[in-house]
């Protein structure tokens, strides 16, 4: 089998991929749009109801949508790079789970009401504590399989708590207000929304950047790695935190979205010679793509209850996991 | 001193000790094999040495510097190591995993240098996989996927290589050859360590050898001297003898009144 190492022209494929999908999410809709009238209400001229569903409703939840899909695409890389371990991902892991349990603590004890930006914060710290747990327990655990279930367990306990929190919630709207964190939405986004979330998702991101060069040499092995010149440490701080400040931030947005964060690093991997590393930038931007297409047929399909994104990215992704999981364990057998 | 030094140290783990004020050198220029019974503490030299051990007592050297205060990236531009178990968790092609190798210097990322290019090119053509370049490392034979390990260390071009059993997955004619490509680079300034089983072998290839029992130096000197058939009686317990420069490996010896 040969390899080929196609990231430049992925990278920039998938770049403009990303920008036609947000154009396109802008255009359709219930009210069509022209090419002419969306760039008239970007502009701020054209009809005011134009102007309305482009900067109020669509443009925010396709932002909303692709920033969420950057996060989890390049927090599936990372993770599955640190972890040598491409069943790794933000959701699968529990990570997002804990995330949206933190955040709907802060809606449900009103600190959002009182103080916005707990929101994002809260996200984050719920998804800071799962990723250290879980890197603690990679060390102590060298398997694949224990890692998961420790995942699995974390997802668990977030979920039960949920529950408790949804038979005490105080009013009804605040009940609807948490199924849509634990589903995963990107419905009704303000642009103040994402100025909230933004630079967390950001210092994310970046911290993930930097530790991208580095994956690929992780990938012979913690030890050897730190013999051929890696910090170990620095690298699984830089992963942890970077991972947990982008996921919380996705959370902070749209709730629990699962499967992105495994499903596209898997499909750029083939074309980036299986490197971790050069894989970060096209799974974030493919993540991207996915997460806005999900959404436009989350919005298009006819149904008197909106789909829930999350629900929509479970349904594609749970099969392509199992997949990805059964072809996993037959190349590795005895592990 | 440049090279590698191992200097009286002490490696206890639960409560067991498995390294006793051993001290050993490997000076630039030199093959020296490490050899001794299975748990005699030659692997622990060797992490102890690139300062993935934490000793006790005494002190590891890499090139004349204590390894505790070089940071991962002066470590790996001293010594270059191969490691006992080696896999890589993703199907890199040959050409990127070698490329690894490049690391310390800066050049595995998306510009390498020339010097990358030249130094990842000179250790593929060394171990013959110029051919396998773009080949997925998951499909090739033990002994292929052996040689990329080997590639990915000599492409790093350190002063020091420790080479941890690198014959264990090989035939015989691939392992003279490993130990070949290792003695030349002994030839060009290298300080090379090698740990082997083979005593044959070590005693062929090495310029000098260090035996190990229960995690003390017990002998070290020429192959003829360390390798002498008084001392293999007394740490394998087994008959030998030399004719010429070649060893010759008996059967075990059972201590007189044992059964047989």
């Amino acid at each position: 089998m040969m390899v080929a190492d196609r990231t430049w022209p992925l990278t920039t494929g998938l770049a403009a991929l990303a920008l036609a999908c947000v154009v396109l999410a802008c255009l359709i809709g219930t009210a069509p749009l022209s090419p002419g009238e969306l760039l008239a209400a970007l502009a701020g001229a054209g009809d005011p109801a134009n102007r309305v569903i482009v900067w109020e409703i669509r443009l925010p939840r396709a932002l909303a949508a692709l920033l969420v899909g950057v996060a989890l695409g390049a927090s599936g890389a990372a993770l599955q790079g640190l972890l040598r371990n491409p069943l790794a991902e933000p959701g699968v892991l529990g990570v997002s789970a804990m995330a949206s349990l933190a955040a709907c603590v802060a809606i449900y004890w009103g600190l959002v009401a009182w103080f916005p930006p707990a929101l994002p914060l809260a996200a984050i710290a719920g998804a800071l504590v799962a990723t250290v747990l879980l890197v603690l327990a990679a060390a102590r655990a060298r398997t694949v399989v224990a890692l998961l279930l420790v995942g699995v367990g974390l997802s668990s306990f977030a979920g039960a708590l949920m529950s408790l929190l949804l038979n005490f919630a105080p009013t009804p709207f605040s009940l609807a207000d948490m199924v849509t964190w634990a589903m995963g939405s990107v419905a009704n986004r303000s642009l103040e929304d994402l100025a909230l979330a933004v630079p967390f998702l950001l210092a994310g991101l970046a911290l993930l950047v930097l530790a991208a060069p580095a994956l690929a040499v992780l990938g012979a092995g913690e030890e050897v790695a730190a013999s051929m010149g890696v910090d170990v440490r620095r690298m699984r701080w830089l992963v942890v935190a970077g991972s947990g400040l982008a996921t919380g931030a996705a959370v902070a947005l749209a709730g629990a979205v699962g499967f992105v964060g495994i499903v596209a690093p898997h499909l750029v991997r083939p074309l980036t010679g299986h490197d971790p590393g050069r894989a970060l930038v096209p799974s974030a931007l493919l993540g991207g793509v996915i997460l806005v297409l999900a959404d436009m047929l989350v919005r298009l399909v006819p149904s008197d209850q909106e789909l829930k994104l999350g629900v929509v990215a479970a349904l594609i992704g749970a099969p392509a996991f199992v997949a990805i999981a059964l072809r996993h364990g037959r190349r590795e057998e005895p592990s | 001193m440049s090279g590698l030094e191992l200097v009286n140290a002490r490696v206890a783990k639960a409560g067991q000790v498995l390294l006793d004020a051993a001290s050993l050198t490997v000076r630039p220029g030199e093959l020296v094999v490490l050899a001794g019974p299975n748990a005699a503490g030659k692997t622990t030299a060797v992490r102890a040495l690139l300062g993935l051990e934490p000793l006790a007592s005494g002190s590891a050297l890499l090139g004349g510097t204590d390894v505790r205060r070089l940071t991962p990236a002066g470590r790996a531009r001293r010594a270059a190591w191969l490691p006992q178990n080696r896999s890589f968790a993703w199907p890199f092609s040959v050409g990127r995993a070698v490329e690894l190798g490049r690391y310390a210097w800066g050049g595995a990322g998306a510009r390498p240098s020339a010097q990358d290019r030249e130094a990842v090119d000179a250790a593929l053509a060394a171990c013959g996989l110029e051919g396998l370049r773009h080949r997925a490392v998951d499909t090739l034979s033990g002994g292929e996927q052996a040689r990329v390990h080997l590639a990915r260390v000599l492409a790093a071009q350190t002063p020091a290589i420790l080479a941890d059993e690198p014959t264990g997955m090989l035939d015989p004619a691939q392992a003279d050859a490993t130990l070949d490509l290792l003695a030349a680079r002994a030839r060009a300034g290298v300080a090379v360590l090698v740990v082997l089983h083979d005593l044959v072998l070590a005693a062929r290839k090495a310029d000098r050898v260090i035996l190990m029992q229960s995690g003390r130096v017990v002998a070290d000197g020429p192959p003829r001297d360390a390798l002498a058939p008084e001392q293999l009686a007394g740490v394998f317990a087994i008959a030998s003898s030399w004719t010429g420069d070649r060893l010759e490996l008996g059967a075990r010896i059972t201590p007189r009144g044992a059964p047989d």
